[in-house]
């Protein structure tokens, strides 16, 4: 080939390239899918995959098998409430998402904040939305007593244990000897009434069943999702593998990570980062602003079932309970609630801490104009901005969201145990 | 002529793929900050008497996991300083928000301190304010440092 003609064919390839570039939005191959930049596939692999739940040195039953097998026992036992006729699944249904499917939780009544989801909650630093509880052990005994929930208290869960045989026979299998409280077992009497002795039994006894809860709990972890998958086929350069997302979906993550600033508190593995934001949700007429981390801080703190407590199986110096030794609480808290996961969103609304978006677009609409929004208490964090998202957009995120469910949880989870 | 033609391959392959720009930044920065001045490991306080240096651990500082800082504390001609009093916080200024958490300074010798319970749960750029108090003075250092988010260790460990 003559100069003259390689510098013809050069200018043509080049002219080709400048077209085909122009012809394709930055960042998408020729079918559409997303490309990402190293920095991007670095973000995109500090999300997946979810990996097994973080160890709980507070509680040394966690990971044994006869005490999931108790705790899952309880989990679908009505007996447990204070009228015989709610058990942790009415309002943590398997069947929906490990929630409830309502706005807020409904139990002996109406409470003021959406049932979590239950998928993953062994990832998570803090329990409830206004992380009151420091552990799932500690977490598990507060709605059987609450007055809204389940209306139990732990002097009669005491007296329901040693009165019905096959309870106690499990709970004895697991534990050993039921911890001897004689005032508990003969009067119908409050816990905080009964002699100190007698209310550290009781306690015992309590966080015992806490503990089987949450070896129970340990259990409900996501699958493989198909973000997962595409994300594997990203790292391994397995084009079949990235097919697992659609075009819409891989868009969507190009956002989540970038423009959109979803990642910033939905990070981690879990998509969340395990504490407490003030996103400057609006006051809903008729409904007392909530004071969230605020008072949930107090709470954990004044908890004698928390990590730093005589019922923790943890050594005390272990530095576990760290998150609980340095915490301390700021007027910034007021109005805070956690960041919660996103896998398996799709199927566990309705959303925010009352439940008050019934589909992820409202959610995400939400996010998009933060500032039109006069904050119900404190201060929205500065971290959320307007973000100019069209309708495309909020739907590619959506898609995104949506590519975070792995299925529905293993039949053998969804009732008590054979 | 034959890198030429290689130069234009290579054109043609990564021109479809290049984004704008990468979206990963902070797009609401509405300050300008000296990152790199305050990301230095050894800074001079405020007001020019005291030079501080630490170190964290783990290093780097980890993204949502406590971590300590050790503190070595020298005056400005880098005399060792005993028995000053130090107090602590951290923020965000980006976001404008701080840490949910309160550490603890314990004195270890021979000018250096601990200061326990750290915990950035955001990634980006966090800055560590540190008061020092001796010799009837009372002086300001600021470290910067920019926390990543890391890809997991364990690959393909689902459930």
């Amino acid at each position: 080939m003559s100069l003259g003609l390689q510098a013809k064919a050069l200018t043509t390839t080049l002219l080709l390239g400048l077209l085909l570039s122009a012809c394709q939005p930055p960042g998408q191959n020729a079918d559409g899918s997303a490309t990402f930049l190293p920095a991007e596939r670095e973000l995109i692999f500090s999300l997946t995959p979810l990996g097994e739940p973080p160890p709980n040195p507070s509680n040394r039953y966690a990971d044994k098998a006869d005490a999931a097998r108790l705790g899952q026992q309880l989990f679908y036992d009505a007996r447990l409430s204070g009228k015989g006729n709610l058990s942790c699944a009415s309002c943590h249904n398997p069947a929906l998402g490990w929630s409830d499917g309502r706005p807020k939780a409904v139990g002996i009544s109406t409470g003021t904040r959406n049932s979590p989801t239950l998928w993953n909650v062994s990832h998570q630093r803090w329990l409830f939305w206004d992380g009151r509880a420091d552990s799932l052990w500690a977490q598990s005994i507060q709605p059987l007593e609450s007055p809204l929930e389940m209306g139990a208290t732990r002097t009669g869960l005491y007296q329901t244990f040693q009165r019905e045989a096959d309870l106690k026979q499990a709970y004895q299998k697991v534990f050993g000897p039921m911890p001897v409280s004689r005032s508990a077992i003969n009067q119908s009497t409050d816990w905080k009434s009964l002699p100190e002795a007698d209310k550290v039994a009781v306690n015992r006894f309590v966080s015992h069943l806490g503990k089987a809860f949450e070896a129970f709990e340990r259990k409900l972890v996501s699958g493989e999702s198909d973000f997962d998958r595409f994300a594997r086929g990203l790292r391994d350069n397995d084009p079949k593998l990235q097919k697992a997302m659609s075009v819409d979906a891989q868009l969507g993550l190009r956002l989540f990570i970038g423009r959109a600033q979803c990642v910033l508190c939905h990070s981690g593995p879990n998509f969340s980062d395990g504490e407490f934001h003030n996103l400057g949700l609006p006051a809903i007429p008729g409904v007392a602003a909530d004071e969230g981390r605020h008072a949930g801080i107090q709470a954990v703190l004044a908890d004698p079932l928390n990590s730093l407590g005589r019922f923790s199986d943890a050594d005390p110096d272990d530095t576990w309970a760290d998150k609980l030794r340095y915490l301390s609480q700021h007027n910034s808290n007021r109005g805070e609630f956690r960041t919660p996961t996103l896998r398996e969103v799709e199927h566990s609304g309705p959303y925010m801490h009352d439940g008050r978006f019934s589909n992820l677009e409202q959610v995400i609409a939400f996010y998009n104009t933060p500032e039109v929004h006069t904050p119900a208490l404190g201060r929205r964090e500065d971290t959320l901005q307007p973000l100019r998202l069209s309708a495309e957009e909020i739907k590619q995120l959506s898609a995104f969201l949506k590519s975070l469910s792995s299925g529905p949880p293993a039949v053998a989870l969804t009732k008590p145990p054979a | 002529m034959k890198s030429l033609w290689l130069f234009s391959a290579a054109l043609l392959l990564a021109s479809p793929q290049m984004p704008m720009q990468a979206q990963t930044q902070t797009q609401h920065q509405n300050f300008r900050i000296d990152k790199v001045q305050r990301s230095q490991r050894t800074q001079l306080s405020d007001k020019k008497s005291f030079r501080l240096s630490y170190t964290p651990t783990p290093d780097p500082i980890p993204l949502n996991q406590h971590f300590r800082i050790r503190v070595q504390v020298q005056s400005a001609a880098n005399k060792l300083l005993d028995g000053a009093v130090l107090t602590v916080d951290a923020t965000m200024p980006e976001h404008n928000h701080g840490m949910n958490v309160k550490p603890k300074v314990k004195a270890l010798g021979k000018g250096v301190y601990e200061i326990q319970g750290f915990l950035f749960h955001m990634a980006g750029y966090w800055e560590i304010a540190i008061n020092v108090q001796h010799g009837g003075k009372r002086e300001k250092v600021i470290f910067g440092a920019t926390v990543a988010m890391k890809p997991t260790e364990h690959h393909g460990n689902h459930h």
